[in-house]
């Protein structure tokens, strides 16, 4: 209890490098988008989700949650891509009215 | 007070029933407590009282069958049936049986003082009251009430100049109630199970509600969502489901089943919990297959996600779509049948009693059963095309709401009504009660189901002469089971106050909330609480 | 022995915050999830559309936004790390620079609003309705992601308002941080809800 930084809590110095490592994706994505690579929307997400997970596991610390709490996002996530999924069995599928 | 009751119920010994000391008048009590047994008995009346309202709508839409157009206009009919069908959904039976039964016995079950985040409990109840108050308000308030069907279908919901946005928007809150108790039950049974409560010894309702809190927070927001873009299709004039403006009605109905197909299972698992509980008490044995029915449970709750499109088979989706939710669909029945297989082999060489409660429980087997084998043959995308627009539909969903969750319902307000309120009720009118009511109930909407397989539209006002005979049956059948109603509601309201005082145990149920006194004491134990030894259910009780 | 209740209790009551609001994030995320794949729909179907409608936005603003809102999650991460450590001034102040990181990202959408309102492109409005139908959806879209939003961000603003009144009184201390650390759970929740938005307005036809 009586260590100089607490267990659970980031150092400023982590906090900030992230900080630094999303301004960058962020460039990178808008890079991406303003020169016209190709599969650039896929690029875009790709990116967008590495923003995400480097939220989730450092500033909300979601890495020092117990395996529980780090094992049913995917559930979350999972009955979010089955809607979507069987949403676009029709989508893609609809024919043409 | 006197000062041994003052005492009494400082040590928490006092039953929840008794005002706790203090300057509060009981009405401010009640509303303002935080005691999860107070906001379930709270809930239950709620849901009771518009139980009634619900009903009062479907008796006046049977007896307009009498005679068409006697009664009432086509258009009030269609008001009827969806003020019927958003008063017995989102207002009864979807809240339910968590609400009610849930917040009573869930923490006493699982050996807790209370729910994990009482206060948010208790939020939880207001926010259903304001939203089942604005729901009604659009019933009173200038205009028409709506008149879409309960299911809101764009894009006809965004034009209709009734009363939709003010119904919509109640819908959208009481989801909010919804998730909130989710989230509160989940969390209960994570962090709150009581000493050596581990999680394969977790009774029956327990698991259901486990599911069920999942289904209301990863479906209830697609839900919210959707109505929001209702009203903002209304007001604003965002035409996302409005073909004029590029939108899309199917996917509406895709979104909105996307909830609501789940939400059949947010009403039938918990129903199914109290089945669980109530046979194995009433046949003196231990469930059959405990694992079994917990995992098919979860289960039901995971692929009940993946089948919302057998509402939609004649709503123009693609046809791959409809070739994969009919096949979905017929997954999600195995799970079903586990259960029923489970409950019927516990009453196998068990030493059955039948007591009230008992009649609810099996009656359910038996309804429940019809529901869902009826429920198969929709689901095949074939004869659904023929059967969607029928009474075969209306017929499938009463006896699976009503004749499964409400039944189910009426078995847990038996089974615990003595521990609820420290009274017990008289057994031969409840009997009576239940006799009438099941003959009234098959009477009712037996018929339903012929007649929709003869062709009779459903939702319609007016019917050709070959309907006839079933439609007399049907109005018959809707007085014998009001009558049934009545009897029951008399007798458990008589017993409320002139009922003999509640035995700790009178069934012999081996659960923890029957280690405790009938009613129990705010603190839920009198003592210290209960160590769990094993699964709950074995002769001689836990403790 | 009551001392080491209160431990249990402690621990169970700061487990069950934790989950409830990880919980309740899980609800957000299916919230967001269903507007996403309504856009994702309709842009499917009306490529062009999307395409001519994101015209109107404008890459600076949003990308300064972006930059604004993931400045704010390191603050309020920061926050949360200070007043583990004791440090509640310091705390105090990456509240507070939070806050106004909020409002900052809240003025620049209210300029890019302005800016659509002004040309006549908000919902129902005649120069809209007279545009194509893809084009109606995505400004649709546009005002109703954007806008509940913002909505969650005020919220996250005035829950962050409160935590820092709990600080102050210190409600919040050392050692009970679990309601600070929920609303920064909350706040980059919202945080990450904004990294999707941008590429799916901002990046379309760049």
């Amino acid at each position: 209890m009586k260590l100089e930084v607490p267990e659970g809590a980031t150092g400023y110095g982590i906090l900030f490098f992230i900080w630094i490592a999303l301004a960058a994706l962020l460039a990178a994505t808008i890079a991406i988008a303003l020169m016209n690579v190709r599969m650039a929307v896929a690029l875009n997400f790709l990116i967008a989700t590495s923003m995400a997970l480097l939220n989730l596991f450092y500033f909300m610390d979601l890495r020092h949650e117990d395996r529980f709490l780090k094992t049913i996002i995917f559930l979350a996530l999972f009955a979010l891509t089955s809607i979507i999924i069987l949403t676009y069995s029709d989508v893609f599928y609809r024919m043409a009215g | 007070m006197t000062p041994a009751h003052e005492s009494a119920a400082a040590a928490g010994q006092a039953s929840y029933l008794e005002n706790p000391p203090g300057r509060r008048g009981v009405f401010a009590s009640w509303m303002l407590s935080t005691d999860h047994k107070r906001i379930g008995v709270m809930y239950l009346m709620a849901l009771l009282s518009f139980f009634w309202v619900g009903v009062s709508l479907g008796l006046a839409m049977r007896l307009n069958m009498l005679h068409p157009g006697a009664l009432m206009q086509a258009q009030t009919y269609d008001e009827l049936f969806t003020v019927h069908g958003i008063v017995q959904l989102f207002l009864v039976i979807i809240p339910g049986v968590p609400v009610a039964f849930g917040n009573f016995f869930l923490p006493i079950m699982i050996g807790a003082r209370d729910v994990a985040f009482p206060r948010l409990n208790r939020l939880s109840w207001w926010v259903y009251l304001t939203g089942a108050g604005i729901v009604v308000l659009s019933l009173f308030i200038s205009g028409h009430p709506p008149d879409t069907g309960w299911t809101f279908y764009a894009p006809y919901s965004i034009r209709t100049p009734t009363n939709v946005s003010l119904a919509v928007a109640g819908v959208f809150v009481l989801g909010f109630s919804s998730i909130l108790t989710g989230l509160n039950f989940v969390t209960t049974i994570h962090t709150m199970r009581g000493p050596g409560m581990t999680w394969l010894r977790l009774p029956l309702f327990v698991w259901t509600l486990y599911a069920t809190g999942w289904v209301q927070m990863l479906a209830t927001p697609v839900l919210a969502i959707t109505l929001l873009f209702i009203i903002m299709g209304r007001v604003l004039g965002i035409g996302f489901f409005d073909p004029s403006r590029g939108g899309d009605p199917i996917m509406y109905e895709h979104l909105f089943w996307t909830y609501s197909h789940p939400a059949v299972y947010i009403m039938i698992l918990p129903a199914m919990g109290i089945i669980s509980e109530v046979i194995p008490t009433f046949a003196r044995k231990a469930i059959f297959g405990y694992k079994a029915v917990v995992f098919a449970s979860l289960a039901i709750a995971g692929v009940g996600y993946w089948v919302w499109g057998h509402h939609m088979f004649t709503s123009g989706m693609s046809n791959t779509a409809r070739v994969a939710f009919s096949l979905l669909t017929f997954f999600v029945a195995i799970p079903s049948g586990v259960k029923v297989f489970n409950w019927v082999a516990t009453l196998y060489k068990g030493s059955i009693r039948l007591d009230a409660p008992m009649w609810w429980a099996v009656s359910f087997i038996f309804l429940f059963s019809i529901g869902g084998l009826s429920g198969l043959i929709q689901g095949a995308l074939a004869p659904n095309l023929d059967l969607h627009g029928t009474y075969w539909i209306v017929a499938h969903i009463h006896y699976i709401v009503f004749g499964g969750v409400g039944t189910a319902l009426f078995a847990g307000l038996h089974y615990w009504f003595p521990k609820m309120f420290g009274r017990m009720y008289r057994e031969r009118p409840a009997k009576l009660g239940w006799l009438i009511f099941f003959i009234g109930f098959n009477l009712l909407y037996f018929p339903m189901f012929v007649m929709g397989a003869e062709g009779m539209p459903r939702r319609w006002f007016d019917y050709s002469a070959q309907y006839h005979t079933g439609q007399m049956i049907s109005v018959a059948g809707s007085w014998v089971l009001a009558l049934g109603l009545l009897i029951i509601f008399g007798n458990l309201i008589l017993a409320l106050f002139r009922g003999e005082a509640a035995p700790e145990n009178p069934w012999g149920g081996t659960t923890l909330e029957w280690h405790t006194p009938s009613p129990p004491p705010a603190r839920n134990f009198p003592g210290e609480i209960p160590v769990i030894k094993h699964v709950s259910y074995k002769a001689g009780g836990n403790g | 022995m009551a001392e080491m209740e209160t431990a249990a209790e402690f621990r169970q009551n700061r487990m069950a915050a934790k989950y409830g609001m990880w919980f309740f994030l899980y609800t957000e995320l299916l919230f967001f999830g269903a507007m996403f794949l309504l856009y994702s729909v309709y842009r499917y179907r009306f490529p062009l559309d999307f395409h001519a409608g994101a015209k109107e936005e404008n890459l600076y603003t949003g990308s300064i936004n972006t930059l604004v809102l993931l400045t704010s999650s390191m603050t309020l991460a920061m926050a949360v790390s200070a007043i583990k450590r004791g440090q509640q001034k310091v705390s105090e102040r990456l509240q507070m620079l939070t806050m106004a990181l909020g409002v900052v990202f809240l003025a620049i959408k209210y300029y890019e609003w302005h800016w659509k309102i002004a040309k006549g492109l908000y919902p129902n409005s005649p120069v809209l309705l007279k545009l194509p139908k893809g084009e109606i959806l995505y400004f649709g879209l546009y005002y109703a992601l954007t806008g509940l939003h913002a909505l969650h961000l005020i919220v996250g603003i005035v829950v962050v308002g409160f935590m820092l009144r709990y600080t102050r009184k210190g409600v919040i201390n050392r050692e009970n941080t679990a309601r600070l650390e929920n609303a920064g759970l909350y706040w980059h929740f919202v945080d990450i809800v904004w990294i999707y938005l941008f590429p799916l307005f901002y990046l379309v036809t760049k």
